[in-house]
C-alpha cells in the first residue's frame, strides 16, 4: 500500500509540478522593460538575478513568478515573453528581501533586490576637528596624487614631489599632468598593463614560446594589449588591429613567420590581416583555447568573457538565438538544461570554427598551421550571431563586438576595478556610467578613461 | 621589541586619523590604544568611505629601494638566491604569477601571510639600508649617526647625537612616508635609542630599529 501511494505521489509531482520558468531570454526582456538601470547598461542581468540557480528561484525571482503565475493571460512557457514585463511592474513596489528598498529602487541603484545585505547605506558627513593631513569627504588632490603615482608610475611620490605637487597653483592640473607622465612610463607600458592582460591573455609558460613544448608565442599578445591602450590609441583596436608589434613596440604588418629553428612553426604570426581581430586572432589565443575543438565554445566564451566582460559560465550575458543551439558536433546541448546557455554560446562559437587551433599534424613532431584560416574546417563558420546580430565572420563578430556597449562597459570597469580594487558601489554609479558613455567623445583612448576615473569622487575623496 | 609594538600602534594611531574610522561614519575611538605609552590623539575628522587601496609589490618594492636609497635587487632575497618580491613572497605581497602558477589575478585583499611578508622584505630592506649608509662618506638614509662598529652607545646628552638621532628619524619619514613626523611619532621613536632597561643602543642598532618601526607601519602598506 505505502508503495502505491509512494507512487501516486511521485507522479503528482512529476506531473502537475509548476513548470519551472528558468527561461534564457529573461534577462533581455527585464533590460527591454528597465533600459536605463545598471546592470542594462552594457550588460545584462546574470540568471542570478531571480535565480539561486535554475530552477531555484531567489525572493525577487519567486516575487515575479508569483505575478506571472497569477495572471490569468499566463496559459505556458509561450506567454512568458510577452507577460514578463507586466509582471515586474507588478512586483515593482514590493519589497522581496525585506532591506528597505523596493524592488525597482534596488534595480536602479544596481542593488540587488533579492538579497537584504545588498543595499546602499547613505554615508555620514565626516565630523571633529578639521584633519591636518587629508581633505575627509572632499575631493583632495594630495590624496589622489599618492594614489596615481603608486597605481600608474609603480612607486609612491617622494617627499620633494608631494612638496612639489601641493606647491602648485592648480594641483588638478598638476595631477592631470602627472597622471599622463605615469601612462607613458615604462612601469604602465610594461607592467601595469600587462598585469591587467595576465586574465586576457591566459599564459602559460610550459607551452608558450620559451617552454617545454612551444605552442605559440604569447609575447605578441601582451605586446600589442599595451600598445593599443596607451598614447590614447582607440581601445576597439584591441578587438579589430589587422597588425602587431614587434619587441622594440614597432607595428608589423601582414603575415609574420614563426621564428627560425622553430621545429612546429610557433612564435610567428601567421593569420592574413584581412582575417585578423585583434587579441582574438593570435596565434596564441587561438591555440590555447580552440585547441582541437571542432566547435570552439571555449574560445568565444573567453572572448565574451574577457572583451565584452559577460561570462557565460556564469549564467551572465545569455542572449539566446532563436533555433539554437542546433547541436552541430552532437554534444547533447540541445537538451532544455543545456539549451539555455547554449542558445547563446553555440552561436558566438560558429566564427571561430574558421581558425585553426592547435593544428595539424605534418609529422611525428611537428604540428602545423597553428591559428591559421580555414573555411573548410567546418560547415558553420558563417553562421554566427553576436549580441543579437548575424555575423558572417570573425572580423564581423568583433567588429560588432568592438562598437557594443559591453566592449565599453568592460573596459571601463577593467580600469575601475584597477584603480579602486572593487567594482562601482551604487552611490558611485551614475560617475562609472558617465565614463562609460564618454568613451566614445574621447576617442575610445584608455588614457582618457583612466584620467576620468581619477577624477571622480571615489578615488579622490578620502 | 615592547617599544616596536608602541611604534606599530602608533602607526595604527595616524592612519586612523588618515582616513579609517572604527564604525561607518563613526568617530574615531582611540580607547583601545592608550594602554600602549601613545599620546593620546585628538579626534580628527575620519573618512565616512572607511577605504583604502593595498600597496601591492612594485610599489612597495618601490617605495623602500628609493626610500632607503638601495638597489632593488638587494632589497630581500630568500637563501641569498630568491627574489621575495618577484618569487617567493610575491602573492602575499599582492602580485600574481599567471605564467607558471596559472594565478591570472592577484588575491583582492591581503592574505593572512602578508603582514609577515612585509615584515620579512622591510627587515631584510633596513639591514642593507644600514650596511650600505655605513659603508658610504656621506650618509644618505640615517645622516650623522655614527654607523661604525667603533662608535659608543648614544648618549642623548650630547646635543650632536640627539640631533642626529632626531635628524634620522625626521629623515625616515621624509624617506618612507614622504612627510613628517608628528610629535607623537618622535617622542615615541626616540625612546628606541635605549633598551628595555634604560641602557643606551649603539646607533646601528638605533638605525635598525628606527628604520623596521617606521618602515613597517600601516601606512607603507595602505594608501
Amino acid at each position: 500500500m505505502n508503495r502505491v501511494l509512494f507512487v501516486m505521489v511521485w507522479w503528482s509531482v512529476v506531473c502537475w509540478a509548476p513548470e519551472s520558468l528558468a527561461r534564457p531570454s529573461g534577462p533581455r526582456k527585464l533590460c527591454d522593460a528597465y533600459p536605463d538601470i545598471p546592470s542594462c547598461t552594457g550588460s545584462i542581468p546574470s540568471c542570478y538575478l531571480c535565480h539561486n540557480g535554475a530552477p531555484a528561484f531567489n525572493a525577487f525571482g519567486y516575487a515575479v513568478a508569483e505575478a506571472l503565475w497569477a495572471d490569468a493571460s499566463y496559459t505556458g512557457p509561450e506567454r512568458y515573453d510577452s507577460l514578463l514585463g507586466s509582471a515586474l511592474s507588478h512586483v515593482e513596489g514590493a519589497d522581496s528581501d525585506g532591506d528597505g528598498l523596493a524592488n525597482l529602487e534596488e534595480l536602479e541603484l544596481g542593488t540587488d533586490p533579492s538579497d537584504p545585505l545588498s543595499h546602499e547605506v547613505r554615508r555620514e558627513e565626516p565630523s571633529d576637528e578639521p584633519n591636518p593631513f587629508y581633505d575627509v569627504g572632499v575631493y583632495d588632490p594630495r590624496f589622489a596624487y599618492k594614489r596615481v603615482m603608486n597605481l600608474y608610475c609603480g612607486r609612491p611620490p617622494t617627499f620633494e614631489e608631494v612638496n612639489d605637487f601641493v606647491d602648485q597653483e592648480d594641483t588638478r592640473v598638476a595631477l592631470q599632468q602627472r597622471l599622463r607622465e605615469c601612462l607613458s612610463s615604462s612601469y604602465w607600458r610594461g607592467e601595469g598593463l600587462y598585469r591587467l592582460a595576465d586574465k586576457r591573455v591566459r599564459p602559460l609558460k610550459a607551452v608558450g614560446f620559451d617552454g617545454l613544448i612551444p605552442l605559440a608565442d604569447y609575447a605578441w599578445d601582451y605586446r600589442l594589449f599595451s600598445y593599443i591602450l596607451t598614447d590614447d590609441r582607440d581601445a576597439r583596436e584591441l578587438l579589430r588591429a589587422d597588425y602587431h608589434i614587434d619587441e622594440n613596440g614597432e607595428r608589423v604588418e601582414g603575415v609574420i613567420a614563426g621564428q627560425a629553428g622553430a621545429v612546429i612553426g610557433a612564435g610567428g604570426q601567421p593569420l592574413e590581416p584581412e582575417r585578423r581581430a585583434g587579441m582574438l586572432t593570435t596565434q596564441w589565443f587561438l591555440v590555447i583555447h580552440t585547441m582541437f575543438s571542432q566547435l570552439p565554445r571555449t574560445t568565444a566564451a573567453q572572448a565574451y568573457r574577457a572583451y565584452l566582460g559577460v561570462d557565460i559560465a556564469k549564467s551572465e550575458g545569455i542572449w539566446p538565438v532563436e533555433g539554437e543551439p542546433r547541436d552541430v558536433d552532437q554534444k547533447g546541448v540541445a537538451q532544455p538544461t543545456c539549451a539555455v546557455c547554449h542558445s547563446t554560446i553555440d552561436p558566438l562559437s560558429y566564427a571561430f570554427a574558421e581558425y585553426e587551433g592547435i593544428g595539424r599534424l605534418t609529422s611525428p613532431f611537428a604540428f602545423e598551421y597553428s591559428g591559421t584560416y580555414n573555411p573548410t574546417r567546418t560547415p558553420w563558420g558563417r553562421d554566427s550571431v553576436i549580441l543579437g546580430q548575424p555575423v558572417a565572420d570573425l572580423p564581423s563578430w568583433a567588429a560588432v563586438a568592438a562598437s557594443s556597449k559591453f566592449f565599453q562597459r568592460n573596459l571601463t570597469e577593467m580600469f575601475w576595478v584597477h584603480a579602486l580594487g572593487r567594482k562601482p558601489l551604487s552611490d558611485e554609479m551614475n560617475d562609472f556610467l558617465r565614463i562609460v558613455e564618454s568613451l566614445p567623445d574621447d576617442g575610445y583612448s584608455a588614457n582618457r578613461l583612466i584620467e576620468r576615473v581619477v577624477l571622480t569622487d571615489a578615488f579622490g575623496v578620502p | 621589541m615592547t617599544r616596536l609594538s608602541s611604534l606599530t600602534l602608533a602607526g595604527w594611531v595616524l592612519l586612523a586619523m588618515s582616513g579609517c574610522p572604527d564604525e561607518p561614519g563613526g568617530r574615531q575611538q582611540d580607547a583601545g590604544i592608550r594602554d600602549a605609552g601613545v599620546p593620546q590623539v585628538v579626534a580628527l575628522a575620519a573618512s565616512a568611505k572607511n577605504e583604502l587601496l593595498w600597496r601591492r609589490y612594485r610599489a612597495l618594492e618601490q617605495g623602500l629601494a628609493n626610500g632607503l636609497v638601495i638597489d632593488e635587487s638587494r632589497l630581500c632575497n630568500e637563501l641569498g638566491r630568491f627574489s621575495c618580491v618577484e618569487q617567493v613572497h610575491l602573492v602575499a605581497l599582492g602580485g600574481n604569477d599567471a605564467f607558471e602558477q596559472g594565478l591570472h589575478e592577484p588575491v583582492p585583499e591581503p592574505t593572512g601571510s602578508t603582514a609577515v611578508a612585509v615584515e620579512r622584505l622591510v627587515w631584510s630592506a633596513c639591514v642593507e639600508a644600514v650596511n650600505a649608509d655605513a659603508a658610504r662618506a656621506v650618509r644618505r638614509v640615517f645622516l650623522d649617526l655614527d654607523l661604525s662598529e667603533a662608535a659608543g652607545p648614544l648618549d642623548l646628552s650630547d646635543q650632536a647625537q640627539a640631533w642626529a638621532v632626531e635628524d634620522t628619524i625626521r629623515n625616515l619619514y621624509r624617506q618612507l612616508h614622504a612627510r613628517e613626523p608628528i610629535d607623537a611619532e618622535r617622542q615615541e621613536l626616540m625612546r628606541l635609542s635605549t633598551d628595555d632597561d634604560g641602557h643606551p643602543l649603539h646607533p646601528r642598532d638605533f638605525a635598525l630599529l628606527s628604520c623596521f618601526a617606521i618602515a613597517s607601519t600601516t601606512e607603507t602598506v595602505f594608501f
